[in-house]
């Protein structure tokens, strides 16, 4: 009997309306979307306040890395003679309190906590300054992408007819280029630099926009509620800007998010070649490059912008599918 | 409103005023809405299809027009094309619409959407898709309101407020702020009811208001329009395949078929004395509450004809148990036999006229007798419908 007791009242308790709604909330926004999201906050964070937080130089080696060269035993990192007697400055630099972590390519240590690239600079505060250069190439090249193509999509979606073939000729034409190939061919013509890279990104963001605006526009264009918003009296531009675009809005910022992430690749790939940010100035790209040489001896002065990029991609990326499940139950729910 | 400084208000409100004017000086003279032949074909690669084809009525204001057909019959296409909403390359509008005098067909798109909320709205037949399922209901009230009549926003909020109260939604303050999905569908045929009235029309096309919705719903929004309609002295067309839909709730009806009406009377006429054989077989297949279970529906056999190639002479001879060579050949015209009545048939359903003998009618699957509904028979069938004999 006791047992039976236990037995009904357990179930009783799982039936209990708050623990099936706690457990609707869980599955609504789950560590799979909060994780990341505060990953990307942080280095939008790093981004916005880069020049405010209490950084090292990111574009100076430090300055008791040429001393240090002469103070220790570069494989052992054992002191050698003490060329330096306690006490010496030289051009404001107290020689004799200068540390082996302060020498080019140093592993993380208290005084550089990632360590130093190949000029001896504080790999931190580049990769805090490189994230602002990462967020410019992907937030800032998608979100002109997104209004340029999202315009066009919608536009050649909802008029149809000649508009739609001449718009969707030219994003055809331009999605036909390789992308990378592009954005190397404009960032060659115009020159290297940040906004010619960034440039080059949006040109190529735009025709993928266009495309998948116009493909949810199609869907939505021929609904009932814009022939009922019509016959309200509505004019075309109003019918688009706000009874299509709060539909179309959802799988195109879910598809943003991704094309963040390829965006902040692209960005890398082109620094890694060379043509994107100018020396000194820091992108995680060029940080790859940077590390590239000293790979065997030193493996962590490329891996851990590498490993930022990856994980900073990959959160973009979860963050985009987190959004689309929503938008998706949401759907589902209608 | 002559006192408007501002010059672009004052030339709309001189506008709005002649408008007014206009609508004032015809108020008590000819009906409101004038359809002649109007026909609406769809130019396709196959041929043209002509989903409506010479409709012919007057609509009084105030009054009710039910237009009844199967699916693919033009209905909704003919309430959209009576608006001008149908405009495409492909779609060929012929024929006259006369809106409180004014010409409607081949009318450009500007001053027609001056009319649309304003003079004539629609309420959609499903309001799961009529509204949009990522705007708030408020917003899609008011819109109407501030866009067609120069509102403020918070006089399009009370107004949009009374509006959501005025057709039976509780608490309408707070469902101003949610979403469609979070209220029931008959609520949000409500709604849509609320939206198509907000800017006093004169003129409501009901586009089978209620066959998207529960049963036990049909009626109340049926009451709610019909109630509507009186307190606003406001014209509707009620568009529906459901005869019973209409019965009492239309002051004329007009059946439809393949794009033309074929049968059009006062409700009264048109139960009292059936002339035209398909509404007869829509009546007929209405289910009767008195039926034993299991009874077999009494569909109308065949499909409706296919639109790019009707039947040379009467549209329904394929399907009609009374067709005979004449109907094959030649399409009858509207005949008017009562003043109101009319109907397209060469052998129309009446004791007095001569009709094959039931021998010559095959496929009809109903009453002895029932084939030439005389006027008390009718009436039974539809309030209460003899026992079927079953054998």
């Amino acid at each position: 009997m006791a047992d039976t007791n236990t037995i009904v009242q357990s179930v009783s308790n799982e039936a209990t309306p708050e623990l099936v709604s706690s457990g609707r909330k869980k599955k609504g926004l789950g560590f799979a979307f909060w994780i990341p999201a505060v990953w990307i906050f942080l280095v939008l964070f790093g981004a916005i306040f880069a020049n405010v937080l209490p950084l090292k130089d990111p574009n100076l080696p430090d300055p008791c890395a040429q001393y240090v060269v002469k103070k220790f035993n570069i494989i052992t990192g054992t002191e050698t003679t003490p060329h330096y007697p306690p006490g010496t400055v030289i051009d404001g630099v107290h020689v004799d309190k200068c540390t082996y972590a302060s020498r080019s390519n140093a592993t993380p240590s208290s005084k550089h906590w990632l360590g130093t690239d190949s000029s001896a600079r504080d790999t931190f505060a580049r990769l805090v300054f490189g994230a602002r250069v990462a967020m410019i190439a992907g937030v800032v090249t998608i979100a002109i992408g997104l209004a340029i193509g999202g315009t066009i999509g919608l536009i050649a979606g909802f008029y149809r007819k000649r508009v739609e073939t001449i718009l969707m000729a030219i994003v055809d034409i331009m999605l036909a280029f390789p992308t990378l190939v592009l954005a190397l061919a404009i960032v060659a013509v115009l020159g290297r630099g940040l906004t010619n890279a960034c440039i080059a990104i949006t040109v190529v963001a735009i025709p993928a926009f266009a495309r998948i605006t116009r493909a949810n526009t199609l869907t939505y264009a021929e609904r009932e509620f814009v022939t009922a918003s019509r016959v309200m009296g509505a004019k075309n531009s109003r019918i688009m800007s706000r009874e299509i675009l709060p539909n179309v809005i959802y799988p195109v910022i879910s598809f943003a998010l991704v094309a963040i992430a390829v965006a902040i690749v692209a960005e890398g790939s082109l620094a890694f070649l060379s043509l994107s940010v100018k020396d000194p100035n820091a992108s995680w790209g060029q940080m790859i490059l940077d590390g590239r040489g000293v790979i065997e001896d030193a493996p962590h002065v490329a891996l851990i912008p590498a490993a930022v990029m990856f994980i900073t991609v990959l959160c973009f990326n979860l963050m985009g599918d987190q959004f689309r499940r929503i938008f998706n139950v949401r759907d589902a729910a209608l | 409103m002559s006192t408007t400084t501002n010059g672009s208000g004052a030339d709309t409100s001189t506008e709005q005023g002649a408008l007014l004017d206009l609508i004032d000086d015809q108020k008590t003279a000819g009906p409101l809405l004038e359809v002649k032949d109007l026909k609406t074909y769809f130019d396709l690669e196959a041929g043209a299809v002509r989903a409506v084809d010479g409709v012919s009525f007057n609509l009084d204001r105030g009054k009710t027009l039910g237009v009844v057909g199967e699916s693919g019959s033009g209905k909704t296409v003919l309430s959209r094309s009576i608006m001008g909403l149908v405009i495409a390359a492909n779609v060929l509008r012929q024929g006259s619409v006369l809106y409180d005098g004014q010409e409607l067909v081949g009318q450009n798109p500007k001053r027609l959407r001056r009319l649309w909320g304003r003079e004539m709205a629609m309420v959609f037949q499903d309001p799961m898709t009529s509204l949009n399922p990522v705007v708030k209901i408020g917003r899609q009230l008011t819109e109407g309101l501030t866009k067609n009549l120069d509102m403020s926003k918070r006089e399009a909020k009370e107004l949009a407020i009374a509006g959501l109260r005025s057709v039976g939604i509780p608490s309408p303050e707070r469902r101003f702020d949610e979403y469609p999905h979070q209220l029931s569908g008959g609520m949000r045929q409500r709604v849509g009811i609320a939206i198509a009235l907000a800017c006093g029309p004169k003129l409501l096309f009901a586009d089978e208001p209620t066959t998207a919705l529960d049963v036990t719903v049909q009626a109340q929004i049926l009451d709610l329009l019909q109630q509507q309609q009186r307190e606003r002295f406001m014209a509707m067309i009620l568009v529906t395949h459901d005869l019973g839909v209409v019965a009492n709730r239309a002051d004329e009806i007009a059946v439809m078929y393949a794009g033309q009406v074929v049968e059009k009377a006062p409700a009264a006429d048109l139960f009292a004395a059936v002339r035209m054989p398909y509404t007869e077989a829509l009546l007929n297949s209405i289910p009767r509450l008195t039926d034993p279970s299991h009874t077999r529906l009494r569909a109308i056999g065949g499909r409706p004809p296919d639109l790019i190639h009707p039947p040379k002479g009467c549209r329904f001879s394929p399907r009609c148990p009374y067709a005979q060579d004449k109907c094959r050949e030649e399409m009858p015209p509207l005949i008017e036999e009562t003043p109101g009545h009319q109907f397209r048939c060469w052998f129309p359903v009446d004791v007095s006229v001569t009709v094959p003998t039931p021998a010559e009618r095959p496929a009809v699957d109903h009453d002895a007798g029932s084939g030439r509904l005389d006027e008390p028979a009718l009436k039974q069938t539809i309030l209460e419908p003899p026992a079927r004999k079953d054998d």
